[in-house]
């Protein structure tokens, strides 16, 4: 075997059967041979440990509709919130039975009584 | 579930589906990309990364290849779209960024930190080209599939690349042995 055809065949990854033969009688071929071996063994090794750390995530997009939603929720909150102060605010800090129905709450007294019967009063 | 079920699923907008397969692939993604920027933490960001891209580009993928060579494809792309950055930052005004030296306590961290330095070395073609056939293990036609290039393009590149990563690998140990 030719160094040529052995240096192809170790680059290859072949392995023929005069490549062993042609490796026990030529220093520079053999010495290719062992500098494959360790490269292989780096490889081996790179394939185990490089891995991600354990904390490695893929963090995906959020979808448009969910986006959407999350936006929506946002908006709708503060609204909600802005509408509920208002109707608290425009309510009125008086009793209302008692301006609709002054009398039905509030007791007469004999002299007014007395005077919308016989004076008139209160009547205007 | 089957890989072409999950990728209908991932197509149909299911986050979940589309998590099994980054959870099938984000160690040897990883790996791809590591083997061509070298450096781990950036590995990791550029990772990220090809599966957004994956994500956001799922509905042009149409399965006339494999899935895995597609990703990998977008990961080869990433990486060396990343490594240019660098060096684009890198000639700017940041000192060159080299990889952390091995731990001490790891023995064979070196071995390790001598292939990342060698695969530096190497020009774009065959670093990509040693990843994915020496530390991912791929077969020729699914390289020839990911890098978009004929298998005998893949065979005689292949073989320059080991040729420059052997000879440089043996000028590291003559100058170790030289210490």
């Amino acid at each position: 075997m030719h160094c040529d055809d052995a240096a192809r065949a170790l680059y290859a990854g072949e392995n023929p059967s005069d490549l062993e033969l042609h490796l026990s009688a030529c220093d520079e071929c053999r010495h290719l041979s062992d500098d494959l071996a360790q490269m292989n063994s780096a490889f081996a090794l790179a394939r185990v440990k490089w891995v991600p750390s354990p904390s490695f995530r893929v963090a995906l997009p959020i979808a448009p509709w969910r986006r959407l939603a999350i936006a929506a929720s946002l908006l709708v909150i503060p609204l909600a919130g802005w509408a509920a102060a208002s109707v608290w605010s425009t309510r009125p800090n008086y009793d209302v039975a008692s301006v609709l129905e002054p009398r039905a709450t509030a007791e007469q007294t004999d002299r007014e009584l007395l005077g919308a019967l016989f004076l008139g009063e209160g009547q205007e | 579930m089957t890989e072409p079920e999950l990728i209908r699923r991932s197509k149909g907008g299911s986050r979940e589906a589309f998590g099994q397969l980054v959870s099938r692939y984000q160690v040897p993604v990883y790996r791809v990309v590591r083997g061509i920027l070298g450096s781990p933490s950036e590995s990791e960001d550029v990772a990220q990364e090809v599966f957004l891209k994956a994500y956001a580009n799922l509905a042009k993928f149409r399965g006339e290849s494999g899935f895995f060579t597609w990703l990998y494809r977008i990961a080869v792309n990433e990486a060396l779209r990343a490594r240019k950055r660098r060096a684009f930052a890198n000639a700017d005004d940041l000192p060159e960024v080299e990889a952390p030296p091995p731990p001490p306590a790891e023995e064979d961290a070196p071995t390790l930190a001598t292939l990342e330095k060698l695969l530096r070395k190497l020009s774009d073609e065959f670093r990509s080209i040693v990843v994915l056939r020496d530390i991912e293990g791929m077969s020729y036609s699914d390289i020839a599939e990911t890098l978009e290039i004929p298998i005998g393009t893949v065979e005689s590149r292949l073989f320059r690349a080991r040729q420059e990563l052997r000879m440089l690998w043996r000028k590291s140990k003559e100058a170790k042995n030289a210490l």
